[in-house]
């Protein structure tokens, strides 16, 4: 099962390319209200690099309850262990 | 066109000849036409405890906003939809200008709004749904809905939509096959925003389905919602289009049940196109133009995959012609295929609510063939060209840069037409400044652009500094919005060096 730690760390690089910006550090309470800049252009693009790193596809009612950047952590755990 | 019914007595209609068949479906929302009918019925009978009830409607998309719609038209009245997803302050100001008799909201959220309009009666939309129906075809009042924009001093603008003019428009939506009774129809855009009206009273007033795209991932990833919900005519802002091309959606897969994207509210591009018809060859495609003021939409532009090049200019789609019943006149050019677009005909709105003086400068006589029609003055500078109309830029977005005049969006077209689809130019200073928007994977090279900008607009006109961002700041509708793009900008560090010397730029 992938280490909660692997998916942040995954995340971090996925956030700091698509958010050009070399000094994100996420954490679980992360969210667009923390987050400079998080639109729903880049936050579709997390979404598609993520599917595509891990393998998953994502849907509408698990997603919709997202609110942060843990519990998107704990839902590609969930997804990815599923594989 | 065929004489035009009014547009409750056509929902009235539709569902009496479809009771059972879904009105309304999606993840959250179902519900077949007899059931909606008696929805709005109960809505009604709640409104009709007042006189002329003026309804402000603050839900989500779904049956209980689409129902209490109208329940309000049925009733007498009329409504004005709130975005629910507004700040309260932006609510409450919507309230303190309408002053309504109802408030259809969740409790909470009706109870803060009422603090801006005491006199309100909160309806519940649950306790709505346990109460008596009115029977009955009902009373019309001659306004239909009163749509909110943002008004440029911070009082939100009220534009008055008679039921002639909705009338108009929804006689328009079927005669031309834009909705037929087979079609699964998109609800993407907000209550609060005008284009809604297409999805709304196209779908339910001729028997059709109506699908609310509710979920936040949906609205991100609405190709899919697209595919999941069968959806055969969609309606958003071009945007949407660049939403799906982020996210990698703009398949065949997805969007193979699609037979028309109507597309409004902001200037479609040619890019938009290319992509739309490389993943679905056989859809086609509208590109409608309208102000508020003239009820949605008044023109169309309908293309296919093999003739839409014949519709561009450059990066530009033309905007079409005039639908039947409706005039695009050019006002005030320097020759006759240049000028403000002015409107006239049976969509233009009442005016500005309570705003006698505001009204009178955008609503007035204008002379076309000799005769003195009422226009709507749209501010809208348009070029004909082949026959064809495209808009350029907004007359106020035009600024005086060291005694040059230059126009904003001629500037942003021509940055455009260098490759750049999305963009927002702004005057700060003293000088000219542009953010554009470069997809992660791109890079702006600011030089290059300016040289290229060198062939196509004059040296003075050319923005002294520009940046490249990664997402273009939009409002709630999806479209640019030039405040935020501007304090983006001076947040990344942008300025615009003073003019020491102005002939440089002559």
């Amino acid at each position: 099962m992938l280490s909660q730690d692997d998916i942040y760390a995954e995340l971090t690089l996925t956030f700091r390319e698509i958010f050009r910006d070399n000094k994100i550090m996420l954490r679980p309470d992360s969210s667009p209200d923390n987050i400079a800049g998080w639109d729903s252009f880049k936050y579709v693009s997390v979404l598609v690099a993520l599917e595509a790193a891990y393998t998953i596809e994502l849907d509408g009612p698990e997603l919709d309850h997202v609110q942060n950047v843990g519990e998107l952590v704990a839902l590609i755990q969930a997804k990815a262990s599923a594989v | 066109m065929p004489k035009t019914s009014d547009a409750i007595d056509l929902f009235l209609a539709a569902a009496g000849a479809h009771a059972e068949k879904a009105a309304v479906t999606g993840v959250a929302s179902g519900v077949s036409y007899a059931a909606l009918e008696h929805l709005a019925r109960q809505y009604a009978a709640c409104f009709a405890a007042a006189r002329e009830p003026r309804v402000l409607i603050a839900l989500p998309r779904g049956t209980h906003a689409y129902a209490a719609m109208l329940g309000a038209g049925l009733a007498g009245g009329f409504y004005a939809p709130a975005n629910d997803a507004s700040p309260l302050d932006k609510l409450q100001r919507v309230a303190r200008e309408l002053q309504p008799d109802f408030v259809v909201a969740p409790p909470e959220l009706a109870e803060m709004v009422r603090a801006a309009a005491p006199g309100a009666r909160p309806i519940d939309p649950d306790e709505v749904a346990q109460g008596k129906a009115m029977d009955g075809d009902g009373q019309r009042h001659r306004i239909a809905y009163i749509i909110f924009t943002s008004g440029s001093t911070g009082v939100p603008k009220g534009v008055v939509v008679p039921r002639t003019a909705l009338n108009h428009y929804v006689g328009w939506i079927h005669a031309s096959g834009c909705v037929r009774t087979d079609d699964r129809v998109s609800q993407f855009n907000n209550l609060a925003f005008d284009v809604s009206v297409f999805d709304i009273y196209g779908a339910l007033c001729c028997g059709a389905t109506l699908v609310p795209i509710e979920g936040r991932f949906d609205r991100l990833m609405p190709a899919r919602a697209i595919a999941r919900e069968r959806i055969t005519v969609w309606t958003s802002v071009p945007t949407v289009v660049d939403l799906m091309m982020t996210g990698h959606q703009l398949t065949l897969a997805n969007l193979h049940t699609v037979r028309l994207f109507t597309l409004a509210g902001e200037p479609l591009l040619r890019p938009h196109l290319e992509a739309l018809f490389a993943a679905c060859p056989d859809t086609v495609v509208q590109n409608a133009y309208g102000p508020t003021e003239a009820t949605v939409t008044v023109s169309s532009m309908i293309m296919t995959a093999t003739d839409y090049p014949a519709a561009c200019e450059k990066a530009a789609v033309s905007i079409g012609p005039e639908i039947p019943g409706m005039c695009l006149h050019l006002h005030g050019g320097p020759h006759p295929d240049a000028g403000e677009l002015v409107i006239v005909g049976p969509q233009l709105a009442d005016g500005y609510w309570r705003d006698p003086e505001r009204t009178a400068a955008a609503f007035r006589p204008v002379q076309i063939g000799g005769e003195t029609y009422r226009g709507y003055f749209t501010g809208d500078w348009v070029e004909r060209i082949g026959g064809l109309i495209y808009f350029r830029e907004r007359i106020d977005h035009q600024v005086k840069i060291r005694g040059y005049r230059i126009e904003l969006d001629e500037v942003a077209a021509a940055i455009r037409d260098c490759g750049w689809p999305s963009v927002c130019v702004f005057k700060l200073g003293d000088g000219l400044a542009a953010l554009v928007e470069c997809p992660d994977g791109e890079i702006f090279d600011a030089d290059g652009l300016r040289e290229a900008l060198g062939k196509l607009i004059e040296a003075y006109a050319i923005p002294e500094h520009m940046l490249a961002t990664g997402r273009m700041p939009r409002n709630e509708n999806d479209k640019i919005d030039r405040a935020a793009a501007k304090a983006l900008f001076i947040s990344m560090g942008g300025h615009v060096p003073a003019a020491a010397n102005p002939t440089s730029f002559s």
